[in-house]
């Protein structure tokens, strides 16, 4: 028996999804949201407030599609629902605590855990790594964070952001190509740190 | 105790969908903590499971994002792709091609002379999995026989049908593949498309959901190109093609998928129905537990025709435990 087999199979789907295929996208929508939202749930309450957690999250992760190298797709969205519903959670009035305390939050993340963190060992590595896309998008300078943007997560064309910023074409490929190279010299040691992981697995 | 089966396969479905309680996941939760078996099991329902087809709660939840990412495609446009409710099933992105009329086959292409460079496989009694050369997946269904060219410097990738067979169509931008049934070729640019002859044996539609297709006459001129979402119906004898927008639901049937098991035991077989059906089946008869079977069905299929395949596959019959 080769349970493999009929596995969906997450790495040619992120794959797809960074060469930008929307249709892949949406699978993932599909496939990981109803129970990415009912995760949300559990530290929000408010199913509106969820839902825009978990679309939040989709986004940063189409946003952000062609960075993440060495992530698997399900720890990486978990993480960032997880991490968006714990802020949110920080920052909302204290009017349902009893509610809260109902949901012991950390046994009710093992079983999502079990479901989205497929290899443990990398987690460390994973979160490691979506921090500094984190930073580095921080640190990007604000014309170049705006090109970035509107090219990778609304998908506008570089002559269309030209257009729009009242700038030229060449100005647009230029911020794009400067948001790259940061990303790529920031998360240059991630893809070492895979080949240590593997080699000492 | 030990959870039962049947209530593990419950809960995680709630939990798939988003609707188990917290009490449900906190059972799921020790069952899979205690054993090894449903935590695997856990797993395989988890990649297995693909989303609803007709879910207009998600249809209007995807519009949303859509919105988000594709900012200057016309509305319009972007409503009939909803419509058409498509999924990328990655683990099997399946390309039918459904070939009838044998004799308008033969009659419109004369055989070559057998090429040395030419490969014949061929599914006898029963379906079988290929992989061609660019790792392009082929299931083969019984009774059917495909040849393709085999060499280094082959510039386009080239398959002959005869019967009926799902592509799995690596994409090569540098290669197209060309798939040539029924006196049409479909040139494949992208990754997911059918083919269909009807009874009417000069009849072949072409359906394109996803990527590029052309159609090709007999002499390689071009007839159609297609976009996704759209079906060209063409008549052999006319020569003439209609293209059309595709009705969604019928399409995406058959993108679910297949599930193949290659060298496996009878025991196996049995697991692997019972897996997927949620059912508990076993042999009438007595079976060598040292023969070995290699075949595939699609998902969609109904455990009837299912196990009547595996029937005539391994000999045996097989009938359904009643579960309680």
């Amino acid at each position: 028996m080769h349970p493999e087999r009929f596995q969906t199979n997450q790495v040619l789907l992120f794959e797809q999804i960074r060469r930008g295929n929307v249709e892949a996208f949406e699978y993932t929508f599909r496939k990981y949201g109803p129970r990415l939202e009912a995760f949300a749930r559990k530290f929000v309450i408010d199913p509106a407030e969820a839902e825009d957690i978990v679309q939040e999250s989709f986004l940063k992760l189409w946003e952000r599609r062609e960075l993440l190298e060495n992530v698997s797709l399900t720890s990486y969205l978990f993480m960032l629902v997880r991490n968006a519903s714990l802020n949110v959670l920080k920052h909302q009035a204290v009017a349902d605590t009893n509610r809260i305390r109902m949901v012991d939050l950390r046994e009710v993340e093992r079983l999502y855990s079990v479901d989205f963190i497929e290899d443990p060992s990398t987690i460390l590595m994973e979160k490691e790594l979506t921090g500094s896309v984190d930073e580095i998008m921080e640190a990007l300078p604000e014309k170049c964070r705006e090109v970035f943007k509107l090219s990778r997560l609304s998908g506008y064309k570089n002559r269309e952001i030209a257009e729009q910023l009242g700038i030229s074409e060449k100005v647009v490929e230029k911020h794009i190509a400067r948001a790259l190279k940061r990303f790529r010299e920031g998360l240059k040691k991630y893809a070492l740190w895979v080949i240590i992981l593997f080699l000492l697995s | 105790m030990e959870m039962n089966k049947e209530r593990f396969l419950h809960i995680t479905g709630k939990y798939l969908q988003g609707t188990s309680t917290p009490q449900e996941e906190r059972e799921l939760l020790r069952a899979i903590e205690s054993s090894a078996a449903y935590k695997t099991l856990f797993r395989e329902e988890v990649d297995r499971w693909t989303p609803p087809a007709n879910d207009p709660v998600y249809d209007g939840k995807w519009e949303k994002i859509a919105t988000r990412i594709t900012p200057q495609a016309r509305p319009e446009v972007r409503k009939k792709q909803f419509t058409l409710s498509r999924y990328l099933q990655i683990a099997a992105v399946i390309t039918l091609l459904v070939i009838g009329g044998l004799a308008a086959y033969r009659a419109v292409n004369k055989e070559n002379p057998k090429d040395e460079n030419r490969v014949y496989l061929a599914a006898l009694s029963q379906d079988r999995e290929i992989v061609l050369p660019d790792s392009s997946l082929v299931y083969l269904r019984e009774g059917s026989s495909l040849s393709y060219t085999v060499g280094e410097k082959i510039k386009q990738r080239f398959v002959k049908l005869e019967g009926e067979a799902f592509f799995d169509v690596q994409p090569d931008p540098a290669r197209p593949f060309l798939v040539e049934a029924g006196g049409l070729t479909v040139r494949v640019l992208g990754t997911s498309f059918s083919v269909d002859t009807r009874q009417a044996a000069d009849h072949i539609s072409v359906v394109l959901l996803e990527g590029a297709v052309s159609l090709l006459d007999n002499h390689r001129k071009e007839i159609a190109a297609l976009l996704p979402g759209q079906k060209a119906d063409y008549s052999l004898a006319h020569g003439s093609c209609e293209i059309t927008e595709v009705d969604s639901n019928r399409m995406t049937l058959w993108r679910k998928g297949i599930v193949a098991y290659e060298n496996v035991t009878f025991e196996e077989i049995l697991e692997l129905l019972s897996s997927h059906f949620h059912k508990e089946f076993r042999a009438e008869t007595p079976v060598d537990p040292a023969e070995r079977f290699s075949g595939a069905f699609l998902k969609t299929q109904s455990p009837g025709t299912v196990i009547e395949q595996i029937e005539k596959l391994t000999g045996t019959k097989i009938t359904l435990m009643d579960t309680e």
